[in-house]
């Protein structure tokens, strides 16, 4: 039985929309009476949708949007808009709502809403049940750059279903993973040398990319393997080359190397990892983020 | 269809303002590094003395990127003179922190405080 909340700062106003909610098929119908008030109920309940007023105190719906989209991006919002707020209900749909509906047509134009927001957000729920199920994935991919980005975006995308970290450090994550595959592409799979860069940063590119057509670089390839667990995201990237020693390289923050052209991807991946090892080839690093707080919501997995 | 430029820039006065795209993320490796070197060779051509790089709160970016900044930071040095950041989303500036790359330009919330930045080391 799906939970819509409510939010509206002007009673009369809630307990209309309640009251059409309720009229639809098995709905249950929570209140909030402004978008903090909303957030607060957000994290107690988790509500299948929420249908909010933009004009409010303390958070007014855009706001609330806002928040929902970082906190809770998978809870749909639709707007009621009042008379003269359509440019706010424009923002608040550019910034994420699922839809609107002007006030005075609530009653014509509200159940048929819901109900068809309700229906697409379920088929990204069932994908997220999915996701929090998969406790490893294995990818095993050419050397290829946009295969690599592509694999970067999904898995940003499994960690904010999975909420191992909040949006901050997810970020954080991926710039880490995007490092350690340049690294397993250029420097592993293509053995170009970073040295290169310091005479002609296009010698270097150019030289990956002649690379990429011939043997032995061409068939090497990158695996990655995802694992999942309630406390973690472990990484494991391995690629095909003769590898190198990591203790090898120099300091790129000591002031003598600070402006030198390369060697920050490691820095980067130990900035933002919890953890970085690599194995004695120096072909295979694994990366670890542990879980962080991500909100006061029950860490239980979504039935 | 030619890429779209990364790195469009306009000029105020002597300062050269480049702004960073967000279609940045997803360019290949390859035409970041290419087009940093036209970026530099550019400023270098130009009557500009300084400059300034707009980030436009780009969520993140990786070492490629601030290779190109030391590659316009040596066009910039060969003139005598001044670069400086703006504009960089959270994480964005934790990655110039943590490359240290806060200690060789500054790194200001806007454009105007870059610019009063390099024009104040201008003088």
């Amino acid at each position: 039985m799906p939970t819509i909340l409510v939010v509206d700062d002007l009673a009369a106003d809630r307990i209309l929309a309640g009251g059409l909610v309720k009229k639809i098929d098995e709905m249950t119908v929570i209140y909030a009476e402004h978008g903090k008030d909303a957030l607060e109920q957000i994290e107690l309940h988790l509500p299948d949708l929420v249908l909010t007023d933009l004009q409010m105190p303390e958070m007014n719906g855009l706001e609330l949007v806002q928040a929902m989209r970082d906190d809770f991006p998978l809870i749909p919002a639709i707007l009621m808009t009042a008379a003269g707020s359509e440019g706010i209900a424009v923002q608040a749909l550019e910034q994420g709502a699922a839809s609107y509906v002007p006030k005075k047509h609530l009653a014509a134009e509200l159940h048929e809403t819901v109900v068809r927001v309700l229906a697409s957000s379920a088929e990204e729920r069932s994908q997220t049940r999915l996701m929090y199920r998969m406790t490893e994935t294995t990818f095993v991919l050419e050397n290829d750059l946009e295969l690599l980005s592509s694999l970067v975006s999904h898995l940003r995308q499994v960690l904010q279903q999975r909420r191992i970290c909040d949006e901050s450090d997810t970020i954080r994550v991926v710039t880490g993973l995007d490092e350690a595959l340049l690294n397993a592409y250029y420097h592993g799979n293509l053995e170009v040398d970073s040295a290169l860069k310091a005479e002609n940063h296009n010698s270097f590119h150019e030289l990956a990319e002649q690379r990429r057509t011939e043997l032995p670089y061409r068939n090497r390839q990158i695996s990655i393997t995802a694992r999942f667990s309630p406390a973690e995201a472990k990484f494991v990237i391995r690629d095909q080359g003769g590898g190198f020693n990591p203790d090898d390289l120099p300091d790129p923050t000591d002031p003598d190397f600070l402006e030198r052209p390369s060697g920050r991807g490691l820095l980067l991946m130990r900035s933002f990892m919890d953890e970085v090892t690599f194995n004695d080839v120096g072909n295979q690093v694994t990366l670890v983020k542990r879980k962080t707080q991500v909100s006061n919501v029950d860490d239980e997995v979504p039935a | 269809m030619k890429a779209p430029d990364p790195f469009p820039f306009e000029t105020s006065g002597n300062v050269l303002v480049v702004t960073l795209q967000q279609q940045l993320a997803d360019m290949e490796q390859a035409t970041v590094v290419s087009e940093s070197q036209v970026l530099a060779n550019r400023f270098s051509e130009s009557a500009a003395t300084a400059c300034v790089i707009d980030f436009n709160q780009l969520e993140y970016f990786t070492s490629t990127l601030l290779e190109a900044l030391l590659r316009l930071w040596n066009a910039v040095k060969a003139k005598g003179g001044h670069l400086a950041l703006c504009n960089l989303s959270p994480v964005g500036h934790e990655i110039i922190k943590v490359a240290h790359f806060d200690r060789l330009w500054p790194v200001c919330k806007t454009r105007e405080q870059a610019l009063q930045a390099v024009l104040s080391r201008c003088e």
